[in-house]
């Protein structure tokens, strides 16, 4: 073996290493950390209880809810009952506002509940759940899967078919992940279904069982696809997914980032009733979804090229016998559309439709939507798309879900918005809620419509409606099925009233901690005695809580949904027998017991009585611009944040916000002012009229100033003024003498393009950005070679110099600004200024 | 197993801000990393943000029976195959893209830099990567060790032979 060799170990790191990265490119991402790092402490101080799951949007197919609710309540075994309904089965007094007959007496005898006793042997955690893994419209059965905990793989499967519920067998199914890529498929003649399990190595194995009269299944291991490579055990970058050709044969993908010598494509399989799966061909696509009515081509997804989200996968026909993938566009796609789901619906004639929810600019996450998304439709054949459904709910959609399709009426669907089916029509008009129970859609079969609904207890039923909404029939989960629940159960059973539902108008918004606009989406209040609900939800990073009120004004329960996980959105619910609630100057804050700081009682007109502060609330804002800049609908649009350079200090952090015409305004975060107004993008929107005078200019730069910054005299002796101009462009200009600017340019016509503020922000000395030599340097905490060294700075980095020290035995030492915000001083030599840059002179602290 | 980041990670995990200090640490590190791959500092900037989201997504998953850092670079890696997958695979610059050696004191070390970078941009990848996570990211034996799935006394030894291999190019006379 060769010995280490310093002279080219050294000579490796000068080939290799890049320099430094400039400052001020750390910064940015720290304080991106240190946001991301306050909401996970935030979320810490709540009591996490219960665990449930909600995956929605491209991957809608698990509705959760906490087990143990169920086993405490009457629907999971419970003691109590609803007196109003008399239904000691199910108690389950719900949503009397509902077009379904609220408690409606589903037949004892017709609920044959779990008649497999299979445990759950193995429970990772503490939070049971319950989730739906599936349904088909092919066959009349629905799919149950239950699961000890989210995602864990520990799940069991029941069918329920008719009135009656199975329990199908404990899959070996250890792979932390999975999705509805991967859910079971009914063969076309309704006698097979096909299922792929995830093995805890990542590898799949995709199952065959033949169904037969007693509900037994004998499965059958088709085939195995190999682990992925490293880096690629997690989603969304290993997919699968099959489906059965019309004459019987089982299609079976499987994709990754590398997958046997392929690069980010999918392997395409092909079993033919009996033996082995085979190889048929490769391409650039990724699940395989359905077959045409011909078996000739493969519906399926693929990633949209410039994007990595999973969300944001395409849809393609894959050529089975050439294995070319030809790409289906809905929309024209942009930076930030999206394709939230993928579904192949058959019609009753037979015909099948592409069917996804699709927005043109969305919120990254998988349970909220914004952009207006649509609920789109194609007929692959002709490539015509009809819109069947569009947003009406302020540009967002909370749980959007599977699309069904009603067996006898092609023309005719359920889906889930916000939580709630709607029915809808392919004629485009506006579907019409189903029911106002909370509820999923899971299966339109010819017996009716599939829910599974949640009480406001967080008890769960299926039930199965008509197409009228009216109630046929309702399954019930067994409490035996989270064995080892321990969470804090609702102590207290809850009793409802007469429930009345009002929906306000999102009119309360605000900005968060996080910068992003914020708002009370939907307050439902009942009638005292009744329960409220309040949903809070922010844009860009979706994350919504929902606070549900108990009839004493007492929070009950807290919904938290996540997108956190690109892969599968989370919905917790927690459950708090003693919370309070307090809205701190830019956030919502839940507290429990323990937690402190001012607590606001909670009352049913908690929601409309929010405090909003006026400092982060864009509406405020938005008035204020409008005075300035004689706009009289102006709105602003949150687009993130940014270092703000143009600021004393190069460090201060800027909210970035645009106007419908396309103007780029900044808020300092820390002191909320609108520092800066960029609108040289939108120089075509100038007045063609005469030039004016560059007094009339001035003059109107200091009007505006009084306007829009009136604690700024510029003519009060402290302001230098540094106007200029460029061309027909003129820069009115003050500064002072810290580095503190105001700034207001105009063109000749008297079009406002630029407004600079930085009055408010907190002033700084000199500095000067300066280059690392090519030996880099060390920083010590004080000027001279004895002090301890405290960082290092690698060859060619910029660094900021703040000041200068001649030391003693006449080495000059720079004070310079480390990526940390720390204070240090390098030695001089090792350091280029800029030609003609002066450092101020300063005194090295004790 | 010895682990110089084992108190900031049990901080973290006690309180999300203390990860911060984790940060600080490792980005300046991280950041020549994606840079020399990348060769772009505004992408080697968001990927160094975006390693460090999924590190605190992700700590809870951390069990310590490796070095953090080696898993802070297996999710490293993960982001930039993602990043070379939505970008139709950015390769690193030319050799001639780095700084200027010229200006290096010692001209016939900088011409042996010279001739070391386009040596070392004919290594197979693995090479390219072992040398990257040692002279680049600095990392130590034991946390590649535990990214490549090798001992550290293997590993170690994988990357001399290199060197040696590097000096041996570097001693013949150029064409």
């Amino acid at each position: 073996m060769t010995e280490p060799d310093p002279d080219l170990e050294r000579d490796l790191r000068q080939a290799l290493r890049p320099a430094d990265p400039d400052p001020r490119r750390l910064q940015a991402g720290r304080a991106q950390l240190l946001q991301a790092t306050r909401t996970q402490r935030q979320q810490r101080r709540w009591p996490w209880a219960l665990g449930a799951t909600l995956a929605a949007g491209a991957l809608v197919a698990v509705f959760a809810i906490g087990l143990q609710a169920l086993q405490q309540s009457p629907l999971g075994g419970g003691a109590t009952a609803d007196p109003a309904c008399n239904n000691p089965t199910t108690g389950y007094p719900l949503n009397s506002t509902s077009n379904v007959p609220p408690c409606a007496n589903p037949t004892a005898a017709g609920t044959e509940a779990f008649t497999g006793s299979v445990p759950i042997t193995a429970v990772a955690t503490l939070r049971p759940t319950v989730g739906i893994l599936t349904t088909t419209t092919a066959f009349p059965q629905v799919l149950v899967r239950v699961s000890s905990q989210p995602n864990s793989g520990l799940d069991r499967t029941h069918w329920v078919e008719g009135t009656r519920i199975v329990s199908l067998p404990l899959l070996d199914n250890a792979f932390p992940y999975w999705h509805d890529m991967l859910k079971p498929r009914f063969s076309p003649d309704g006698r097979q279904l096909a299922w792929a399990e995830a093995g805890a190595s990542g590898g799949h194995t995709l199952w065959v069982a033949t169904i037969d009269q007693s509900l037994s299944l004998a499965p059958t291991r088709v085939a195995t696809t190999p682990p992925p490579a490293d880096g690629d055990k997690a989603p969304p970058f290993y997919l699968s997914g099959f489906a059965w050709g019309p004459n019987g044969e089982l299609f079976y993908s499987t994709a990754a980032t590398a997958l046997g010598g392929l690069d980010n494509a999918g392997v395409l399989y092909r079993w033919l009733g009996e033996g082995a799966a085979i190889q048929v061909t490769t391409g650039a696509f990724h699940a395989v979804l359905a077959l045409s009515a011909d078996g000739a081509q493969a519906y399926v997804t693929r990633l949209l090229p410039e994007n990595a989200e999973w969300q944001t996968a395409g849809w393609g026909v894959l050529h089975v016998l050439t294995g070319q993938v030809e790409v289906l566009t809905f929309r024209p796609t942009g930076d930030r559309a999206y394709y939230y789901s993928f579904e192949v619906a058959t019609l009753g004639d037979g015909s099948q439709r592409l069917i996804t929810l699709y927005s043109a600019s969305a919120a990254r996450g998988t349970t909220v939507l914004t952009g207006e998304p649509e609920l789109l439709s194609m007929d692959p054949q002709t490539r015509q798309v009809e819109v069947l459904w569009s947003t009406t709910s302020g540009s967002m959609v909370m749980g959007a879900g599977d699309v069904f399709f009603d067996p006898q009426d092609p023309g005719r669907f359920v889906l889930s918005v916000d939580g709630r089916p709607y029915l809808g029509r392919v004629d485009g008009s506006a579907p019409v809620p189903l029911s106002d129970a909370w509820a999923t859609p899971l299966a339109w079969t010819a017996e009716g419509i599939v829910l599974l609904v949640t009480d406001k207890a967080y008890r769960q039923a299926l039930w199965l409606l008509d197409a009228q909404g009216a109630l046929r029939a309702q399954f019930d989960f067994p409490a035996a099925d989270a064995p080892n629940a321990v969470n804090t159960p609702v102590t207290a059973p809850q009793t409802y009233g007469p429930e009345r539902t009002s929906t306000y108008p999102i009119e309360r918004r605000w900005m968060n901690s996080a910068g992003l606009r914020q708002f009370v989406r939907e307050t439902q209040v009942g009638t005292p005695g009744g329960w409220a609900v309040v949903s809070v939800t922010q844009e860009g990073d979706p994350v919504t809580t929902t606070v549900a009120l108990s009839e004493t004004g007492a929070p009950l329960a807290v919904f938290v949904d996540r997108s956190a996980d690109a892969f599968s959105g989370f919905r917790d619910i927690e459950f708090y027998e003693c919370l309070s609630i307090e809205q701190q100057a830019r956030d919502l804050v839940l507290l429990d017991c323990t937690g402190d700081g001012l607590t606001l009682p909670t009352s049913m007109v908690w929601a409309s009585s929010l405090p909003l502060d006026p400092n982060y609330d864009l509406d405020e804002i938005e008035v204020q611009l409008r005075t300035w800049l004689d706009r009289t609908a102006l709105e602003l649009t949150m687009q993130g944040e940014e270092l703000f350079l143009n600021g004393p200090q190069p460090v201060d952090m800027v909210w970035t916000l645009t106007d419908d015409e396309g103007r780029i305004y900044k808020i300092e975060q820390q002191t909320g002012t609108l520092v800066e107004i960029d609108a040289r993008g939108q120089f075509d929107l100038a007045p063609s009229g005469p030039a004016l005078d560059v007094s009339e200019l001035r003059a109107m730069a200091i009007q505006f100033l009084a306007r829009a910054t009136p604690a700024v005299d510029v003519n009060d002796g402290r302001w230098s003024e540094n106007s200029n101009n460029k061309g027909n462009n003129y820069f009115f200009d003050w500064s002072d003498s810290n580095g503190r600017r105001v700034q207001v340019a105009y063109t000749a016509s008297g079009f406002l393009f630029g407004y600079l503020n930085t009055f408010a922000l907190p002033g700084r000395g000199a500095f000067v950005e300066a280059q690392v030599g090519p030996e880099g340097t060390g920083v010590r905490t004080g000027p001279g070679y004895d002090f301890e060294l405290i960082g290092e700075i690698a060859m060619f980095s910029t660094i900021i110099v703040e000041g200068q020290f001649e030391a003693t035995d006449g080495e000059l030492w720079y004070q310079v600004r480390l990526n940390t915000g720390q204070l240090g001083w390098a030695q001089s030599g090792e350091i280029v200024l800029p030609e003609g840059a002066g450092v101020p002179a300063v005194t090295p602290g004790p | 197993m010895h682990d110089e980041d084992s108190p900031l990670i049990a901080a973290a995990r006690r309180d999300p801000q203390a990860f911060a200090a984790v940060y600080d640490r490792h980005a300046p590190g991280l950041f020549r990393y994606f840079l020399s791959h990348s060769g772009d500092p505004a992408a080697a900037q968001d990927l160094v943000s975006q390693t460090f989201l999924a590190a605190l997504e992700g700590l809870s998953r951390f069990r310590g029976d490796g070095p953090f850092i080696a898993w802070l670079y297996g999710l490293a890696r993960r982001k930039l195959a993602d990043h070379w997958r939505t970008r139709h695979r950015i390769h690193p610059p030319p050799a001639d893209a780095w700084p200027d050696s010229s200006e290096l004191p010692d001209l016939d070390r900088a011409q042996r830099v010279r001739h070391l970078r386009r040596l070392v941009a004919g290594l197979p990848p693995d090479a390219q990567e072992l040398l990257r996570l040692r002279y680049v990211a600095d990392l130590r034996f034991q946390a590649i060790a535990a990214m490549v799935g090798k001992s550290e006394e293997a590993t170690r030894k994988s990357l001399y032979r290199l060197l040696g291999r590097l000096r041996a190019d570097l001693e013949e006379p150029d064409d």
